[in-house]
């Protein structure tokens, strides 16, 4: 039986209680940056690697005096010399359509990225804790740290991948709200007067004030700019997450089972697949794919793939069909 | 996300684990640190002065560099964040003391001291313990309660089994419990109670 705290179950009333206080008040990334800086200075200086540690002698004092005097010149001359370049919180993964950004390129904390203006196209960053950070056409973001970005207009997804190989929360925040994922793929898209959250996977709790509203896998929240909130059912596929797939970053194949890259593909487009019968499930099962198919578009991809293991598809209320060759769909409709 | 496994297991065997590769100069080690008990840290100097986010980060500053100077003492016999705190409340009394300003006694708990637990505005109550317990223990928490992420998504997070993340986050509601009813606490008014914050 559960332990009774504050008139009610234990973990109930814990419950109540984090609900009623909402979030602890972030701290500003500046700050945290800064203080960070400071101890890792420190740290470095007393544990780094290579350094002897102990009691200094009396040598070393002087040395350490006369350091110290070359450093009050030092930091003098630092401090007139601009601020120090920004920490890299990730990088360009993928460029869809615009050459004003290079695959590779690192973006640094701080950074604005506007795929608004001058030729269209969308973007896709891998972020310094492994999230893939996408954007698409006419969207204006700022990255506020390797886990914040603030999206001031456009849209963003953010997918953090699956278990064991999780990456790092991404949240985005929109104006007043903050939305803070708990392991999953969302987009948050700033338009017009409302603000719109829709979850393909895990959870993601919308902050604003002290009060949060939490929206599962198939859900969304709208945010109108008189302050409304309205959560309701959504889609995890289709028209609006169409842009999604266009940024894809294409992984490599080669060694890959077909079954994984079923499973990629489901995930990037929020399609199921199914096999029309055990036949087709043991090819998929035994198929290990080689070559590439880096420059082949997300659409494409599953035909070719399962065409070079002789396998069949077609597309049944938005699933994807995995056919044995020259069978047909007999499952039930 | 726990990038540190060692926060996933028990807070007291986990800091001194953390602490001692601290000092061998462990990389990801000063990261867990960092992420995990800084912003603690500041939001508890954040309270003791008056909201004044430059001095707050000179503080912190100059706490963090304390403590990493003297880590060769820690033995953990108090929890981290606790001895975190009370380097922080040295570093608060310190500096007003330089400044020449006669400091501010209040009791023991604080900002918090008029806040009872029945009272409905026990926001920083809950906040301030949450950041007193364990910082595995305030997330994991943070994401069953507040997040509302079912026992096994929270497990899957931590890397643990079902059952060892039910059991984390009991462990996790008592050490919040006592954390909270300890800062509840409105305590006699006795000169061994108070501190100076300001």
């Amino acid at each position: 039986m559960s332990e009774s705290w504050r008139g009610a179950p234990e973990e109930e009333s814990v419950r109540k209680m984090l609900q009623h206080a909402g979030p602890r008040r972030a701290v500003p990334e500046d700050d945290l940056r800064a203080i960070r800086q400071t101890a890792r200075a420190e740290w470095s200086r007393r544990y780094g690697t290579g350094e002897k540690r102990g009691r200094p002698s009396r040598s070393w004092l002087s040395l350490a005096a006369a350091v110290l005097a070359a450093a009050v010149g030092i930091v003098w001359w630092v401090r007139s010399r601009p601020a120090p370049i920004a920490p890299t919180v990730a990088t360009v993964e993928r460029v869809t359509g615009s050459a004003r950004w290079k695959t590779g390129a690192a973006v640094a904390a701080g950074s604005e990225l506007d795929t608004a203006g001058g030729p269209p196209g969308r973007l896709t960053l891998r972020m310094r804790g492994g999230a893939s950070v996408r954007l698409d056409a006419e969207t204006h973001v700022r990255l506020a740290s390797a886990t914040e970005v603030e999206l001031v207009h456009g849209a963003v997804y953010v997918d953090t991948g699956v278990a064991p190989q999780r990456a790092e929360d991404v949240a985005v925040r929109a104006g007043d709200a903050l939305f803070r994922p708990a392991g999953t793929q969302f987009q948050v898209r700033v338009g017009g007067k409302d603000s719109k959250l829709q979850v393909r996977e895990g959870r993601v709790a919308m902050v604003r004030g002290n009060g949060s509203v939490v929206a599962g896998a198939g859900e969304e929240i709208v945010v109108s700019d008189d302050g409304r909130v309205v959560r309701r059912g959504g889609a995890t596929s289709g028209t609006d997450w169409e842009w999604v797939a266009f940024t894809a970053p294409i992984p490599p194949i080669e060694g890959v089972k077909l079954h994984e890259f079923l499973d990629w593909y489901a995930r990037e487009t929020g399609r199921r697949f199914d096999f029309a019968d055990s036949e087709a499930a043991a090819v998929a099962g035994s198929c290990v794919l080689h070559g590439s198919i880096e420059n082949v578009s997300l659409t494409d991809a599953p035909g070719i793939v399962l065409s070079s293991c002789g396998l069949d598809r077609r597309v049944a209320d938005g699933a994807l069909i995995v056919l044995a060759p020259g069978k047909k769909d007999r499952r039930p409709r | 996300m726990f990038r540190d496994r060692t926060l996933a297991r028990q807070p007291d065997a986990q800091e001194r684990e953390l602490v001692e590769r601290l000092r061998a100069g462990d990389e990801d080690a000063f990261e867990a640190f960092s992420e995990h008990y800084i912003a603690g840290l500041y939001r508890f100097a954040l309270r003791r002065l008056d909201n004044d986010r430059e001095l707050t980060r000179e503080i912190v500053q100059s706490t963090v560099c304390k403590v990493i100077e003297k880590l060769d003492g820690y033995r953990g016999e108090a929890p981290l964040f606790t001895w975190l705190c009370a380097c922080c409340r040295n570093e608060i009394a310190g500096h007003f003391r330089r400044a020449g300003r006669r400091p501010r006694e209040v009791e023991l708990t604080g900002d918090f001291a008029e806040k009872r637990p029945d009272d409905p505005d026990t926001t920083e109550l809950v906040h301030a313990a949450l950041d007193r317990i364990s910082p595995a223990y305030a997330r994991a928490m943070e994401w069953r309660y507040l997040d509302g992420l079912e026992v096994s998504d929270v497990a899957k997070r931590l890397g643990l089994t079902y059952k060892a993340a039910e059991s984390l986050l009991s462990r996790a509601r008592a050490a919040f419990r006592a954390a909270y009813e300890q800062l509840a606490e409105t305590p006699s008014a006795g000169a061994a109670s108070k501190e100076v914050v300001q």
